[in-house]
């Protein structure tokens, strides 16, 4: 894969022009949150830099990662850069198997220590090494093995990002994510279930280009996910105005109404969804009519269930934190402190509250 | 009764209207910027460009936006990894530049302040695979024209 053609020769052989590689970059450093000024060194960047390996590690996932972000229907200019890359491990797309893939492997690692992007999916099993193996290696040991050599890891979904699914009560596998493996290399994570494709080759094209981006306390690059979904969502103004769907086939349903009350998990949970957006900027989610599950989040499997209301501690948010729960939630809805009091009472006593009760309680 | 789609474009419709009158504050700036910027490309030939993505703007920002700023002489559309839309505004130098996907999404969208924009210019690599074509197409017209005469 090393002598893949690099991206000005890709974007004649598919008949893009100049000016479509200049409207991209445009749209790429926006995306980035970067300055309109920097859009010619990005393009430079993009152009110049040489194409880094990369190695893809694949352990406890379905495969859904790799799906968002080599599915295509046309080839784009995401492919392209995506093909810009050597992408000289894959065990899911590469054609070689067994004993010749691990050799590709170390011969990757062997000719760029150093230099080359680790890229994981999927949570890795610490309870008992053996439940998860490729080629005989366990996960954690194959981790190990090449991060050792690696300039930065990308931890692509949210299983690689958090533990994600595996991680879920009760956890059989002792499954965790790449962080609380590897402490001694920058680990950018991408989470999702699964991400977003667009967000997968800005994080490289930003790689590329200026290195490890700016990251969250969650270690997700923040042009990414710096707002939540809430903050972007179309529906917010019925939020704002207290007009919510209370089940998925009454009026509010049918008239496009904020899903708050029927569990959206969009004013926590931190993405571009209502952006970006999935199937090529088709829709996402709660444009489809269903609430947000809050999948770039930790543990958004265990947070009690998918269709209730956000404002109770429905589960555990222990690495969220309640308050940035309780201040999503009532944003514009109530004074801060009065909904501070109304949660911490709803906490303590389990009850059910949304908006509504939150205004009236002020 | 409603059909869905009546039901979706009733939505839409509530959606824009109130969508169309909410405003962040932030286009008095932007335009005073934008007036700065018009300033410094006169005095200095320095050219701007300002990220309408980056900044919290609503429909009521755009709107202001646009009746300030109104229509100019020169609109162009390009059709390159979707449509862009390239137009100059009722003030001579300011450019609104619009960039949609295959499927007319909006992807980017910016103001620049300069004579001409770049992306509105034929690009060196361009041109150059542009002769290459047409050298090609000579080529082969004058292989034509060659077969013809031997007949």
């Amino acid at each position: 894969m090393a002598d893949k053609p690099m991206l000005p020769e890709l974007m004649k052989a598919h008949g893009v022009s100049r000016r479509g590689f200049l409207k991209y970059c445009a749209s790429l450093t926006s995306l980035m949150a970067l300055s309109p000024a920097m859009m010619p060194r990005v393009a430079h960047a993009l152009e110049n830099a040489p194409r880094p390996s990369v190695i893809w590690l694949s352990f406890q996932e379905c495969t859904g990662c790799t799906e968002s972000i080599t599915r295509s229907h046309a080839p784009t200019i995401e492919d392209l850069i995506f093909n810009a890359v050597s992408l000289d491990y894959h065990h899911t797309l590469q054609a070689a198997s067994g004993h010749q893939a691990e050799a590709a492997r170390e011969k990757a690692m062997k000719d760029n220590w150093g230099k080359y992007v680790l890229v994981v999916d999927g949570s890795i099993p610490i309870k008992n090494e053996g439940f998860s193996c490729i080629a005989g290696i366990s996960n954690l040991q194959m981790l190990k093995d090449t991060a050792a050599g690696a300039a930065a890891i990308v931890s692509v979904g949210t299983c690689a990002a958090f533990g994600g699914i595996p991680h879920a009560n009760p956890n059989p596998t002792g499954a965790v994510a790449v962080s609380e493996i590897i402490k001694d290399k920058p680990i950018i994570n991408v989470p999702g279930c699964p991400p977003i494709p667009v967000v997968m080759t800005g994080v490289l094209a930003h790689f590329l280009t200026f290195g490890v981006p700016e990251l969250d306390e969650l270690g997700r690059p923040k042009a990414f996910y710096g707002e939540t979904i809430h903050d972007r969502c179309y529906r917010r103004p019925f939020y704002d105005k207290g007009m919510f769907a209370e089940g998925f086939d009454d009026e509010g349903a049918r008239e496009g109404w904020c899903l708050y009350k029927l569990g959206c998990k969009g004013p926590t949970t931190k993405s571009v969804c209502a952006t970006l957006k999935w199937n090529n900027g088709t829709s996402f989610p709660i444009e489809a009519g269903h609430p947000c599950l809050g999948c770039t989040e930790p543990d958004f499997w265990d947070n009690g269930g998918f269709y209730k209301p956000l404002s109770v501690p429905a589960g555990d948010y222990r690495k969220l934190g309640l308050a940035a729960v309780g201040a999503g939630a009532v944003a514009g809805a109530a004074g801060a402190v009065l909904a501070r009091a109304g949660k911490a009472k709803a906490a303590a006593a389990h009850e059910n509250v949304d908006a509504h009760d939150l205004e009236k309680k002020s | 009764m409603k059909t869905p789609d009546e039901t979706i474009a009733n939505g839409a419709d509530h959606m824009a209207e109130i969508l169309s009158f909410v405003g962040t504050g932030n286009a008095d700036p932007v335009l005073r910027e934008i007036r700065h910027a018009l300033s410094q490309l006169l005095e200095h030939g320095t050219e701007s460009t300002i990220d309408l993505g980056a900044i919290p703007f609503a429909g009521g920002d755009e709107r202001i936006l646009n009746d300030v700023l109104g229509d100019g002489e020169v609109r162009a559309t390009l059709t390159t990894l979707g449509e862009s839309l390239v137009q100059e505004t009722a003030v001579p130098g300011v450019w609104r530049v619009d960039h949609f996907d295959e499927k007319g999404e909006t992807q980017s969208r910016f103001i620049e302040v300069t004579f001409m924009p770049e992306i509105l210019k034929t690009q060196r690599q361009d041109a150059e695979l542009g002769l290459a074509t047409l050298s090609e197409r000579l080529a082969t017209r004058d292989e034509k024209h060659n077969e013809q005469g031997d007949r």
